[in-house]
């Protein structure tokens, strides 16, 4: 249940070229006030809803701010059973249960008798029986009402307003789970993908149609609150989690067209993103592709070789921080550099980069565009209609490209969630030095006894003063050169 | 009985004339109440938590809804500037306020002029911003004094209460001052300089009773009894009395206070009081007191420790100021290492900066050296310093200008944060590693141990098996530099003869 209550889904607003998707990224942490802080920071608009989130936009209502709600079938009251004692979570299980969830043999013993979901914090989750288009509706009806109450509660203080669904892990098959002998849960299917029948027969043959059609219902719905809402899917592996499910079900896009997800969300690997097996069956096209990945945490050549290829095909990138390879969970968590090399494809396509202007070079390994610079040794990205340049050093020699046009006017230091902290230093304690005709950003501040020098502007490139400053991000301050 | 054994102890604890302490002989425990942290301010009550059990801390300064969480067992509290916590300490001159909290404030707080209107009589304290300051206490009133006691001895028992509640056992431990002097903290208009006319510039400063009405006294409401002379006689009672009301709580309460200056702003104050008040208000003794400026004066100033009343074993520093300045950081460190003083953080962690996740590894790791190397009871004679080369060393901790590293005390942790390509961490002597962790920003180990392949460590994940360091004649060395400035922690075993 915390996975998707502290996860804050950012989206970019602005409209993109024609090679690029509209769908940009999603932020986790652990409080709302740090979510929202990067959210303006960066700048995105929308925003992974949790109770707190109200609350935390309530201080800024001239802001206007679109919210998603993650696993919207989970949030609402769930069939569960607590973990260790196998104890039901509601006392009525026997009669309505055998309806709703999905019976796997009626003759074993509560909960054995129903197929097992998810294990959030101490309880067990009964997935619904999407095979009857009752529990479809009646599940829709619940989420639909979760909205609504948001909307009562949201109006009064903060403009936030409703723009879709995140499923995390979906599999059109179920979400199903097993525990093995050494006490691991794994993943796990239905039996001929269907549940054992109970009561009146299913509407559905198989738990994925029946999946598929909560999928339809779940949209109509979502559309007549606001009709350009989406629902976007979170998977590890774009091809196994979802494409080739819809590749064993004859006339699918047809079929099932109001079903297919706007957009997925893949946390693995850049180049399996592109495969054309993705795409062969026409089902998905390259535009609702979005990468969500923190493998390379410290693998630098990695990194600039799959941010290079992302943002030469115009994908977008993500962050969810809940995801398994990100430390903590927490934003301040991610490496400075990967935290801005993350936002590099997004944000080109927010500047509508042009793609021959996403350029490589292979010998330095190097990807550099008019508002961007990655390498092993550096990184830095221009933030849209600002004069926001964020960087951060890797190396001694690291260099970074400044954005085509721009000069350094000042630097100052930003916190985890990218927010500047000068206010204890001061503005003036910042600021460019000329040493031996050299334009050199030193550490003025009265305390400091060295005056550090940080970094050094030459020829449209600025370079690493002080190796100890690796690894930290700054907000340099730009402006325009005459 | 117990109170005199306080006051026994704090008057007889290693006096010599320099204040130096016997170095060879340590016994420190690991719940010594200098094991303490400090970076509370704004910030995240669970991160602090979580940073002070990866880091062995037992004493932390409070930070709000502590007492619910379970990282909090087993540690003690300390309460930040706790007469913060009993009035309403702001006031903001934009803001309209109902008669009586005027008046309230013309009884309970400083005056600087009782005969002027609301807010003109009123002595003003810490400025936020122009709009928004402190008011300070009339610590002149005993009457003032017996209530703000009452008030935090109350939030005190709350917070303990709300921890058992909880089934957490997180125990009050003491009190930590910011700006502590006895003067108090004024702020008012001061001549900072003169223009090039020779007229005089005036500031807002950090400023004395004195300095604004000539006397060491606050200016008197008709209606209340000024029960001491002076400012400074009516702190040290309200120092003085909140411990021997704390004692009832906790027999071993510690006052800690955090100067910027541990001679200006603080010693100084005391030795400029009569010399009876030592005795009358010796609960106002601090038992540690932790020098916000970044410089080695919190061991070097010998006007601290002419008198005997501080000793080096009583000194910490506590600036962040290392966050750009490791040069001086080392300095400071190794200067508080070898003098057997301590080393922590006060209120920020960094500038602007609230969350310890947000603090460069290496700033979180140095000060943490100079308490580890008491606390492994490290004997003076074996923590080295080289200041031409900026290289400490010792069995177990290292700083250099490359890396710094420390074995947690008492356990077989190693952690160690390397900052240059150059860099690297000796293996203590008689060890070797036995499993390798990259840490997350609150030095929780991230990942699976690290993979061993030859001499090199690698990720051991199925998304990333990318190299970090390798190890060669017992000294680890960088092999990718998106390792620098990021903490690791390595567990040792007896090395294989």
């Amino acid at each position: 249940m915390k996975k998707f209550l502290f996860t804050l889904f950012a989206i970019s607003t602005s409209v993109l070229s024609a090679q690029t998707n509209n769908f940009t990224p999603y932020i986790g942490g652990q409080t709302v006030g740090e979510k929202m802080q990067i959210a303006r920071n960066i700048p995105y608009k929308h925003v992974i809803w949790e109770p707190r989130t109200t609350w935390a936009l309530s201080k800024s209502t001239e802001e206007v701010f679109y919210y998603y709600i993650k696993d919207p079938d989970s949030l609402v009251s769930h069939p569960s059973f607590i973990t260790e004692t196998g104890e039901p979570t509601h006392p009525n299980y026997k009669t309505n249960w055998k309806k709703v969830c999905v019976l796997v043999d009626e003759k074993a013993e509560f909960p054995n008798n129903f197929a097992q979901g998810k294990v959030i914090e101490n309880q067990t989750v009964l997935p619904w029986n999407y095979q009857r288009q009752e529990v479809i509706n009646e599940v829709v009806n619940r989420i639909k009402n979760t909205v609504n109450n948001i909307n009562k509660i949201r109006q009064n203080k903060s403009r936030i307003v409703f723009a879709g669904f995140i499923f995390t892990d979906p599999r059109l098959s179920g979400e199903f789970y097993k525990k093995t002998a050494d006490g691991k849960y794994v993943k796990a299917s239905l039996s001929n993908d269907t549940a054992q029948p109970y009561g009146a027969p299913f509407d559905y043959k198989t738990y994925t149609e029946g999946r598929l059609m909560f999928l339809k219902t779940l949209r109509k719905e979502m559309q007549k609150i606001n009709k350009d809402a989406k629902i976007i899917f979170e998977v590890d592996n774009l091809y196994k989690d979802f494409v080739k499910q819809t590749e064993a079900i004859d006339g699918f896009k047809e079929k099932y067209a109001d079903s297919i997800p706007d957009f997925f969300v893949v946390r693995k690997g850049a180049k399996s993103l592109t495969n054309e097996k993705n795409f062969a069956s026409g089902i998905i096209s390259k535009n609702q592709v979005i990468s969500n990945s923190f493998a390379n945490i410290i693998d630098l050549k990695r990194e600039v070789k799959e941010i290079t290829h992302l943002a030469q095909n115009g994908i977008n990138t993500t962050f969810d921080i809940t995801a398994e390879n990100s430390p903590n969970k927490r934003f301040g968590n991610i490496p400075a550099r990967l935290r801005i090399s993350r936002l590099i494809p997004t944000l080109e396509n927010m500047h509508k980069t042009p793609l021959d202007a996403r350029q490589y070079d292979e010998q330095s390994n190097m990807y550099f565009s008019p508002v961007a610079s990655l390498s092993e040794g550096g990184v830095g990205v221009l933030i849209p209609r600002t004069n926001n340049f964020y960087i951060a050093f890797t190396a001694k020699n690291g260099k970074i490209k400044l954005p085509d046009g721009y000069t350094v006017d000042t630097f100052e230091y930003v916190n985890g969630c990218l927010g500047s902290t000068i206010g204890y230093h001061g503005r003036k304690a910042m600021k460019a030095v000329y040493i031996n005709g050299q334009k050199c950003f030193k550490m003025l501040h009265w305390m400091s006894k060295s005056y550090p020098l940080i970094f050094i502007e030459k020829d449209g490139f600025i370079e690493l003063g002080n190796e100890m400053f690796a690894n930290e991000m700054l907000l340099l301050k730009l402006k325009k050169v005459k | 009985m117990k109170k005199i054994l306080l006051y026994t102890s704090l008057l007889c604890s290693v006096f010599t004339a320099n204040g130096a302490v016997d170095g060879e002989n340590l016994n420190y425990k690991l719940d010594d109440f200098r094991n303490y942290f400090c970076g509370s301010w704004g910030g995240s009550a669970p991160d602090i938590l979580t940073y002070c059990k990866n880091m062995g801390i037992k004493h932390i300064g409070y930070a709000p809804g502590m007492e619910n969480f379970k990282d909090a067992e087993g540690c003690y509290f300390y309460l930040l500037d706790p007469e913060y916590l009993t009035y309403t300490r702001s006031l903001f001159f934009d803001k309209k306020y109902p008669k009586e909290q005027i008046e309230k404030w013309a009884r309970q707080c400083a005056l600087l002029d009782a005969s002027k209107p609301f807010p003109k009589n009123l002595a003003t304290g810490w400025f936020f911003n122009n709009n928004h300051c402190t008011l300070i206490l009339d610590y002149q009133q005993q009457k003032v004094i017996d209530e703000t006691v009452v008030g935090i001895i109350k939030r005190v028992k709350q917070i303990e209460e709300n921890a058992k509640k909880k089934g957490i056992n997180f125990k009050f431990g003491g009190y930590h001052w910011d700006v502590p002097q006895l003067t108090g903290d004024f702020y008012g208009m001061k001549k900072v300089r003169v223009d090039k006319k020779g007229n005089p510039v005036y500031g807002r400063r950090q400023v004395e009773m004195v300095d604004m009405r000539g006397v060491d006294s606050t200016s008197k409401h008709p209606d209340v009894v000024h029960d001491y002379p002076t400012f400074s006689e009516g702190r040290m009672k309200f120092y003085h009395q909140l411990r021997l009301a704390s004692q009832e709580v906790n027999p071993n309460v510690k006052l800690i206070v955090d100067p910027a200056f541990c001679w200006g702003h603080w010693q100084e104050h005391i030795e400029r009081q009569p010399k009876e008040f030592l005795t009358k208000y010796k609960g106002a003794l601090p038992d540690f007191v932790t020098e916000e400026f970044f410089t080695t004066n919190f061991v070097d100033d010998e006007r601290v420790f002419k008198s005997g009343m501080l000793t080096k074993d009583m000194m910490a520093n506590s600036s962040f100021h290392g966050w750009y300045e490791v040069a001086q950081e080392i300095r400071v460190i190794a200067a508080a290492a070898q003098a057997g003083a301590w080393s922590t953080f006060f209120g920020h962690m960094g500038p602007g900066c609230k969350f310890v996740c947000d603090v460069p590894a290496r700033l979180k790791l140095s000060r943490m050296l100079a308490t580890w190397e008491n606390l492994n009871n490290t004997p003076f004679s074996k923590r080295k310093f080289d200041k031409e080369k900026l290289v400490y060393e010792s069995p177990t901790a290292q700083m250099s200008m490359g890396a710094f590293a420390g074995i947690r005390p008492q356990t077989n942790k190693f952690f160690f944060v390397v900052m240059t390509q150059d860099g690297k961490v000796k293996i203590p002597q008689g060890y070797e590693i036995d499993k390798l962790y990259m840490l997350d920003n609150l030095f929780s180990p991230a990942y699976n141990p690290m993979k061993k392949i030859g001499n090199t460590y690698t990720l051991n994940e199925n998304w990333s098996k990318a190299s970090t360091f390798k190890v060669k004649d017992n000294t680890i060395y960088p092999v990718n530099t998106a390792v620098l400035n990021y903490a690791f922690m390595a567990t040792l075993k007896k090395a294989e003869k």
